[in-house]
């Protein structure tokens, strides 16, 4: 498992924030990284300067952006490379354009693995070859800035793109590390990060810059399919495509979702949403993964039968106190972020330690439904994570992290953040 | 001693045309003395880059030309720049507050790379000791530091350094080196990323980050309070603390100790304001709308009768209602949203006062006397961020380019500095409140800090704090302009070889005006390529003349200084500086 939250964040982090990060256990992470299958070698990148600037091409069915900060051990080890490549196997045809930023550091081969920097970013537009080694697409703009943290910079990426290469559908991914809602894109250089909310907000402005929402967003990166993470997208892409759990090293096999993409250009949002997580899944077989795809449009009605939920256990001080128990919530299904829960597996436990509480278990299991029925659409998971059912959820085991949660419009406009201080007050009963 | 009289010109034929100014020599025609100023600039000679500034004549002359006179201007600028910072009182103190501030300098691409100031950080010893040759040895050794030469790193016994990067592990044989020839070659935020992994394999290496080392040191504070606070707990207390990471002790401290407040003791105080809050003691958005509200009426009546506070009354009865919004804010006290036009507050500064003063979120819904008592300790930075909200409404008033810059603290800062010291000499309850709030919350000690400052140094001095203490990482001025100007003006030039066809193609796919004003200057500096010609040009313009911006900067600074002056002689006042806490 690679795609989690840096030692930086751990340690460093940690320590400049004192007490008001919530202590996750970020070093536990670590303990079964696997070396990377095939890992690409890290390749100097390519020289770029900028090239002369195509003029808008005709409108394509598709645009693929993919924005990669590999300017930590990511880039390091080759995962970066290894995902252009892959993108390369494919190319870009004149119905699907793919398009990639990218800011990479690494070795340089040698025995000694001696450290590079590579400064800015680069912008190119992803051509077909067979060289799997190298990054031969050439870049279209070099940016000196080249923040891979800096939600602005991905704006930017994202206008510089919609403008050359104009597309009805849009999709937008994200690489890098991932800590669900507290944050993605992780740049170990200029130490930026990009907070939810404010991603949320640049998102919002690629919205206005297009004039309708993505069709898809995606994050190639660990834990990211949370509740409040995916809320805070809602008015800006249809579909919203992450993984409860890690993400290991080769990250999405893009060649095997663009290839039938470039092959059947006329897909919508959700058929190439259910196609990523069906390659994701077919590629990691043997992996502890998840990945889903959920229909935003579904987000306010999700919201709506949660408040049910959560109004039904104040009404019943029964369920109440099994919902705010330790124990439904240890018997959950928890991923590598201990406080990230599966909500349809929570839900479960929950209705099955209530002896009676028909109005709380109605209500659980309409959320249950709703989840599987009408807002993911697809979801995979290993046969190793068998309660996970595309969805997690913020479940703290003793502080409410309000620095962060409060920030979220999920917090603003569901009843969950309420629950979750009612719970945590509980939690203070040693009784309890 | 300045940098001007400390500085023992090297060429004399630079001495000369430079230092006799007045002489014959500045009675060469202008075009002679563009000519030196642009080699001499051009090799990095300080003196030039400010004789140039100060020479209109020749300052014209080289406006004049579209392309070259904006680059000559954004080296200048940027020399002056770097004189003027290392011109500052620096020690090994301050050794990390000098390389943040280099970092926004000396990179790849920036100007001072052009006049062989950089990018390699080293080049900057050179041209120490090429141009401030009398600096103090000191001095010379907190540049060292600052710019982390391998020597003062790694030592220098050693010319390879072995290391991981989180998840590249040296033990599997997927770890870098790092090499003291490939360090000569890493610019400085590089040389920081690696000193960052290395903290986390070895403590010594936090000496090289202040946030990381006070954090260091509220931590040992902290577990030296619960420690203490652990002798009055009943056996099922410390039951419930056994084993628990340092901050969920501190929580349920918090919850053992908790609704009658600190009430004087330092240890329980410290605890209750490191701790993350009560569910209880969390504001929640609707509460934090609510809050907003009332303080923006609760902090005017603060703000009434003060200097500063006066001016910033009088700017919303002009420009619309004083609107304060409550949330998260990453760790800053408050900020100017321009996207709102609204002052935000920190819940979190907020829920830490009252965590130690034992409040809860329902009793300052209920309680007018608390939320008054909240506006007053807040007050303070409402009149820093109003200033913000003042520069921008100026900014879009002009019509101009406007960067997030040094002085635009400097001002901000005076103006809080000014309401501040006035309110610990006029308002008893602001004082005790500000007392009793500096031995656990770093919010009241800067207020104190800053008006203390602010009231007894001059405005050179206050500025050089400001700019050393405070903000060491935002650009100056100066610096913002020389870097957008250089980086305007390569991409102009390069412009300049393509036809009226491949500009106009090329610009339809550009950034537009809006856009580009609404970037940083690392942004903008670092974005040239992909923004439109007349914005560019627009932009060129803007910076090309600073004294627009300087004037307003000097006005706002008189009229502080002024108010100032007002405060100390006023008959309520018997002393000049604000009261000891």
């Amino acid at each position: 498992m690679r795609r989690i939250l840096l030692v930086t964040f751990a340690a460093v982090a940690a320590l400049t924030m004192g007490l008001k990060a919530q202590d996750v256990s970020f070093d536990s992470l670590y303990k079964d990284l696997p070396q990377p299958v095939a890992a690409a070698p890290a390749a100097a990148p390519v020289a770029a300067a900028p090239q002369g600037q195509a003029a808008p091409a005709a409108e394509r069915e598709w645009l693929v952006l993919v924005f990669i900060n590999g300017v930590n051990d990511l880039g390091i080890l080759g995962f970066a490379n290894k995902s252009i490549n892959d993108m390369e196997k494919i190319g870009s045809t004149d119905r699907v354009a793919v398009v990639v930023e990218y800011g990479i550091m690494g070795q340089d081969g040698s025995d000694a693995r001696n450290l590079q920097f590579q400064r800015g970013s680069k912008t190119i537009y992803v051509t077909r070859d067979n060289d799997t080694g190298r990054i031969t697409s050439l870049p279209f703009y070099a940016s000196n800035d080249g923040d891979m943290g800096s939600a602005a910079n991905l704006v930017r990426f994202v206008k510089r793109a919609a403008r050359r290469y104009p597309a009805r559908h849009t999709a937008v991914v994200i690489w890098n590390h991932g800590a669900g809602r507290l944050g993605i894109a992780y740049d170990d250089v200029t130490k930026n990060h990009m907070e939810i909310d404010q991603l949320g907000r640049a998102l919002g402005q690629v919205r206005q810059f297009l004039g309708r929402k993505l069709d898809i967003f995606a994050t190639d990166a660990c834990l990211m399919q949370m509740a409040g993470v995916a809320y805070e997208f809602k008015d800006s892409a249809e579909v919203v495509v992450g993984s409860e759990e890690v993400i290991p090293g080769d990250s999405y096999p893009y060649d095997a979702f663009l290839g039938p993409l470039a092959a059947n250009p006329g897909m919508n949002a959700e058929q190439l949403g259910a196609l990523m997580v069906d390659a994701y899944a077919a590629y990691y077989s043997g992996d502890n993964i998840t990945l889903s795809a959920l229909r935003t449009s579904a987000l306010p009605g999700f919201v709506g039968r949660l408040n049910n939920w959560v109004e039904a256990v104040r009404a019943d001080p029964k369920a109440f106190k099994a919902a705010a128990s330790r124990a439904a919530a240890v018997a959950t299904q928890n991923f590598s972020m201990k406080d990230s829960k599966d909500l349809y597996d929570y839900l479960g436990n929950v209705n099955d330690m209530l002896a009676k509480s028909p109005g709380v278990k109605a209500a659980g299991a309409d959320l249950r439904d709703y989840i599987e029925g009408a807002l993911i659409i697809k979801d995979s998971a290993s046969p190793s994570l068998p309660n996970a059912h595309g969805l997690a959820i913020y479940i703290p085991a003793l502080r409410y992290n309000s620095a962060n949660y409060e920030k979220l419009l999920f917090s603003r406009d569901s009843l969950w953040d309420d629950f979750l201080r009612e719970a945590m007050q509980a939690r203070l009963d040693p009784n309890l | 001693m300045n940098a001007l009289s400390a500085r023992k010109p090297v060429f004399a034929a630079l001495a000369a045309l430079f230092l006799l100014c007045g002489g014959t020599a500045f009675a060469q025609k202008a075009a002679d003395r563009l000519l030196a100023y642009e080699a001499a600039i051009s090799s990095g000679n300080p003196a030039a880059a400010v004789a140039f500034l100060k020479d209109r004549e020749a300052f014209n002359l080289a406006a004049a030309d579209d392309v070259k006179g904006p680059a000559l201007l954004g080296k200048a600028e940027a020399l002056k720049d770097l004189r003027d910072l290392l011109a500052m009182p620096w020690d090994k103190e301050k050794a990390n507050k000098l390389n943040g501030a280099l970092s926004i300098r000396i990179d790849a691409d920036k100007p001072l790379a052009k006049v062989g100031v950089g990018p390699e950080p080293e080049k900057l010893l050179l041209w120490l000791e090429k141009y401030q040759p009398s600096y103090p040895r000191t001095k010379k050794a907190v540049v060292r530091t600052a710019i982390r030469q391998w020597e003062i790193v790694f030592g220098t016994m050693t010319d390879l350094r072995e290391m991981s990067w989180d998840q590249a592990k040296t033990w599997q044989g997927r770890g870098v080196t790092v090499t003291k020839g490939s360090w000569g070659s890493m610019v400085l935020s590089e040389r920081n990323a690696v000193i960052a992994q290395l903290m986390k394999q070895d403590q010594a290496f936090i000496i090289y980050n202040d946030q990381v080392l006070a954090a260091k040191k509220d931590s040992v504070a902290l577990q030296a309070s619960v420690d203490k606070v652990k002798s009055r707990l009943t056996p099922e207390q410390l039951a419930q603390l056994s084993g628990k990471p340092l901050a969920d002790q501190a929580y349920l401290l918090g919850n053992f100790f908790d609704g009658g407040a600190a009430k004087g003791d330092s240890d329980l105080a410290r605890i209750h304001a490191a701790r993350d809050s009560l569910p209880k003691e969390v504001l929640p958005a609707q509460q934090r709308d609510l809050l907003g509200g009332m303080m923006g009426p609760a902090v005017s009546k603060e703000l009434a009768g003060t200097k500063a506070g006066q001016k910033v009354l009088a700017f919303y009865a002009k420009e619309g209602p004083l609107r304060i919004e409550v949330r998260p804010l990453d760790g800053k006290y408050s900020a100017y949203d321009p996207a709102t036009r609204t002052i935000v507050l920190n819940s979190e500064t907020i829920q830490q006062y009252m965590r130690v003063k034992g409040y809860t979120a329902d009793s300052v819904m209920r309680s007018p006397a608390q939320v008054a008592e909240i506006a007053k300790y807040m007050s303070p930075v409402v009149v820093y961020s109003s200033a913000h909200h003042m520069q921008d409404s100026w900014a879009r008033k002009q019509g101009v380019y406007k960067p997030h810059v040094q002085e635009d603290e400097i001002e901000a800062m005076s103006l809080e500095g000014l309401y501040t010291s006035e309110k610990l000499r006029k308002d008893k309850v602001f004082r005790n409140i500000m007392a009793s709030s500096r031995g656990f919350s770093s919010y009241a000690t800067k207020r104190v800090d800053i008006a203390t400052e602010f009231s007894a140094s001059g405005s050179k001095r206050f500025a050089v704090t400001v700019r050393q203490r405070y903000f060491s990482g935002l650009p100056s001025l100066d610096a913002a302009a020389s870097q957008v100007l250089g980086a305007v003006s390569d991409e102009l030039a390069r412009r300049s070889a393509l036809s009226v066809q491949q500009r106009a193609q090329n610009d339809t796919v550009n950034l537009t005006l809006q856009e580009a004003m609404e970037m940083t200057p690392e942004e903008l500096a670092g974005s040239a390529g992909e923004i439109r010609t007349d914005a560019l040009a627009k932009i060129e313009r803007d910076l090309s003349a600073l004294g627009v911006y300087k004037s307003r900067y000097a006005a706002a600074e008189r009229n502080s200084r002024k108010a100032l002056k007002t405060i100390k002689t006023s008959a309520s006042a018997k002393t000049a500086a604000p009261p000891a806490l």
